[in-house]
């Protein structure tokens, strides 16, 4: 059972990583390589704010995730905008450009060594059937998940959302029913840099931060995106969790190096026999 | 020489087309008519292998090409043109022109590599001499597509079709956004085409550019085939007409 | 069939040469030889990515089957050297193959996530495998090269012997880029139904060329490996097959040049400011950005733009 509960914690993560995925998958078609840069830059933000300012906690994590909604307008402006030729091969590699360029930055502004970033609250255990949890991983379910359902208001109900999701079905006819396409583009790009740094303040205490922290985790969320269904709201939700299951499972029966490998033959696995992933709807190829 | 009978295409749950036939005669030039959203371009798709039909087959000079891929589809003797053209941008409308070869000759990649087979590769620089000029393109050969008039492609496209040397050839709205001396000059290469004995088939609209040339006519509205039968008759029918004007007044 | 241009080979062979007579610090030979392995690579990937249209981010993968491969075969079972290379190419070629089989069915970002996936995959089995590999802490007593009374054991033999198989590589790149496979490939990567409906079969077409590249990449490893003696699975991880497309695609993705000239630039950058080496990958990420964002076809590109404009 203990492997139930870790799971559901690294799996809340990868969800909301993996959101962050579908946001910008859903109102550009783009996937970014750089979204797991905006997991460790929330680590890194929270580090700054509440651990060397001294700031408390409920007051660190908002500004943590309105500066990183920030650097993700600032990215869609300065990296996306200002491709030329905007061909998929283009737009990877810009994506993949900008992550080793916040990645260098964040070196440089928070060094190579691990950062601790110590507890939101006193760490106590709780017991359960089969197992103990403590309550930073319940801290870090519940937020997720209030996270996962902020969005899907926000994605359902708000002008914005609803703006970003006519922009996905077609984003001529959004054009000239008067959506201001470049908006939600830019704005797509500030949600999921927001709700990447708020996956990376909430997992900062328990994995502690290192500047190159991002690769691994976008990977992962990435794999769990795909897993759910590219684009699939709960379809991301269920895919992180089954990841996160999955991980450490795998983690009781093999040499834990291994574990790492889990998403990776996910992605491989997904990609061969249902790109459309587990949730996700078949899209039509055109000719 | 192609026997289209009762083909069925589903996406998803919409049907794009239900049990449709024809036959294209061997040296005719026929058309593919229809309202928007008839079907037109998928049947050019499960002619061509692009689409599997769940019903129905496609022969062609006898020879099943149902299941075929596009690739073996080409090398039984169908070439096509596409609504968005589809010429490298990167690439001269010369070096386009290759597209047709290489296709058609599969020339032998160790041998031209090494430049073993000169003489192979100086006939087909005149035989590419040859159908730019057949296509009246030669004076844009060395221009990349992005810098030729939009008529020009077209012709163009008609050229390397035609260079890959196929029985039949299907044409996908070949007189779209042209304007009316472009169209004359289109057809005018479509009827040379013909009188070379290339049987045509071809997706089109425009009803004056259809009437000057096909013979044939394959009328299909929302997935099924409505009427068949020379331009006059099909100007005629009463199904075509409502299809197209709609019912209100019909 | 146009015109073979000799130039470029001539050029490196030149420059090769040069170097070759008036350095005689052994540190630099051998930041050649590491450059001309980086270049060739380089191009490997600008076959897939810049003429094909495959994106790979697992290049990295292919590099360290060979390395591997070659390493393991000499310092485990003391294989003459020579031996290892057709394995080593063989064993990739055949990796590739079968991959390539389900991955090179998608298109665009899900097949450079597969690409990358598969890269990962790789990279950790390295580090895990540690009874064949060695694990993280690498291969060492890797053999030397050795044929017909040669000895390439020393860097100025090695470097001869590199600079020998480069050049031959580049005359040999530029036979295959005047040969009509350049156009089939660009067909390929524009459009591919156009060229399915143009009798071309797309999937075989790239499942080779993905394979082949494989191949010879694994054989620069296989040549890295003998130069170094000793491998260690953080020569290729992630972060070497993300410098790899950014030298394809600074330096001119589609152009035959490109790689190598890629290779150069962003080889010297380390050695040149070896002082700022904590800006390293600064500089790859600010140069591939800027390429992407401003310079279509990269610097092999805008040569070719300017030479077409002065005639």
């Amino acid at each position: 059972m203990q492997f139930l509960y870790s799971g559901l914690t690294g799996g809340s993560i990868y969800a909301l990583v993996a959101l962050g995925y579908n946001i910008i998958y859903n109102t550009t078609g783009l996937i970014n390589f750089a979204q797991g840069e905006f997991v460790m830059l929330g680590g890194m933000l929270i580090y700054t704010l509440f651990a060397v300012f001294g700031m408390p906690f409920i007051i660190a994590f908002p500004l943590a995730v309105v500066t990183a909604l920030i650097v993700g307008l600032l990215f869609e402006r300065v990296f996306i905008n200002l491709v030329r030729v905007k061909s998929d091969i283009n737009l990877i590699t810009v994506t993949i450009a900008a992550s080793i360029l916040l990645r260098d930055f964040a070196m440089h502004i928070w060094g190579r060594d691990t950062v601790t970033v110590g507890e939101f609250m006193p760490v106590k255990s709780i017991e359960l059937p089969g197992g103990v949890i403590s309550n930073q991983s319940i801290m870090v379910i519940a937020v997720g998940a209030c996270i996962a359902f902020i969005l899907h208001l926000f994605l359902k109900r708000s002008k914005y959302g609803r703006a970003m999701r006519a922009c996905f079905d077609d984003m001529t006819a959004a054009g000239i029913c008067g959506i201001n396409a470049v908006m939600v583009r830019v704005m797509s790009f500030g949600v999921a840099a927001a709700v990447g740094a708020a996956a990376g303040v909430l997992i900062s205490p328990i994995t502690f931060v290192t500047y190159d922290d991002g690769l691994m985790i976008g990977l992962k969320g990435f794999a769990a995106a795909i897993l759910g269904g590219l684009g699939s709201f709960w379809g991301a939700v269920a895919g992180g969790i089954l990841l996160g299951l999955l991980e450490s499972f795998a983690a009781t029966i093999m040499p834990s190096g291994y574990k790492d490998a889990i998403a990776f033959v996910v992605i491989l696995l997904i990609l061969f026999v249902k790109p459309a992933g587990l949730f996700g709807k078949r899209m039509a190829k055109r000719v | 020489m192609l026997e289209v009978r009762d083909i069925s295409v589903r996406f998803g749950g919409v049907k794009a087309l239900t049990d449709v036939s024809f036959t294209v005669k061997a040296g005719s030039i026929s058309a593919l008519i229809g309202p928007n959203g008839a079907g037109k371009t998928t049947m050019f798709n499960v002619v061509t292998g692009f689409v599997s039909p769940v019903a129905g087959s496609v022969k062609f000079m006898d020879k099943d090409i149902t299941k075929a891929k596009p690739h073996r589809v080409f090398n039984s003797g169908i070439s096509r043109t596409f609504q968005n053209l589809n010429i490298i941008p990167e690439l001269s409308l010369r070096e386009n022109m290759y597209l047709g070869i290489i296709g058609r000759d599969k020339p032998s990649v160790l041998k031209s590599a090494f430049r073993l087979n000169k003489q192979y590769w100086k006939t087909t620089s005149d035989e590419i001499d040859t159908f730019l000029e057949f296509a009246g393109v030669q004076d844009f050969q060395h221009h990349r597509p992005s810098s030729v008039p939009y008529g020009v492609l077209k012709n163009f496209e008609m050229a390397r079709a035609v260079i890959s040397k196929p029985k039949l050839l299907l044409l996908d709205e070949p007189a779209a956004g042209l304007n009316m001396a472009e169209k004359e000059r289109l057809a005018g290469i479509v009827r040379k085409v013909s009188a070379d004995g290339i049987t045509i088939l071809m997706v089109e609209h425009d009803m004056q550019f259809i009437s000057s040339l096909a013979q044939y006519v394959v009328c299909l509205n929302f997935g099924e085939k409505i009427a068949c039968g020379t331009y006059d008759e099909i100007r005629n029918n009463q199904a075509v007409l409502k299809a197209y004007l709609g019912d209100e007044d019909a | 069939m146009r015109k073979i241009n000799p130039f470029p080979a001539l050029i490196a062979a030149f420059i090769l040469a040069a170097v070759g007579l008036t350095v005689e610090n052994e540190y630099y030979l051998g930041v050649a030889v590491i450059i001309m392995i980086h270049a060739l690579n380089a191009t490997g990937l600008n076959i897939l990515l810049g003429y094909t249209g495959i994106i790979s981010i697992g290049q990295a993968a292919f590099f360290g089957i060979g390395a591997y491969i070659s390493g393991v075969l000499s310092a485990t079972y003391g294989w003459n050297a020579l031996l290892t290379f057709p394995v080593a190419f063989m064993g990739a070629f055949i990796i590739a193959y079968i991959i390539g089989w389900p991955v090179l069915r998608l298109h665009g970002h899900y097949l450079a996530m597969a690409t990358l996936g598969f890269g990962m995959i790789i990279y950790i089995l390295m580090n895990e495998m540690d009874f064949i590999t060695g694990g993280p802490s690498g291969l060492m007593g890797i053999g030397d090269i050795e044929f017909f009374g040669l000895y390439f054991g020393l860097d100025q033999a090695y470097f001869v012997l590199m600079s020998v198989y480069f050049v031959f590589v580049l005359f040999m790149l530029e036979l295959f880029d005047k040969s009509f496979l350049h156009y089939k490939l660009k067909f390929i990567k524009s459009s591919e139904s156009a060229s399915n409906s143009y009798g071309l079969d797309t999937v075989q077409t790239k499942l080779l060329v993905f394979a082949f590249v494989a191949g010879f990449t694994a054989v620069n490893g296989s040549l890295y490996a003998f130069f170094v003696h000793f491998i260690s699975p953080v020569s290729f991880s992630l972060k070497y097959s993300i410098e790899l497309v950014a030298m394809a695609t600074v330096g001119g993705l589609g152009y035959i040049t490109g790689g190598v000239i890629g290779a150069v630039i962003l080889g010297l950058v380390p050695e040149l400011f070896a002082s700022a080496e904590d800006y390293e990958m600064l500089i790859y990420g600010g140069l591939l950005a800027v390429c992407v964002m401003f310079v279509p076809g990269g610097i092999a590109g805008t040569l070719s733009r300017l030479r077409k404009k002065d005639a």
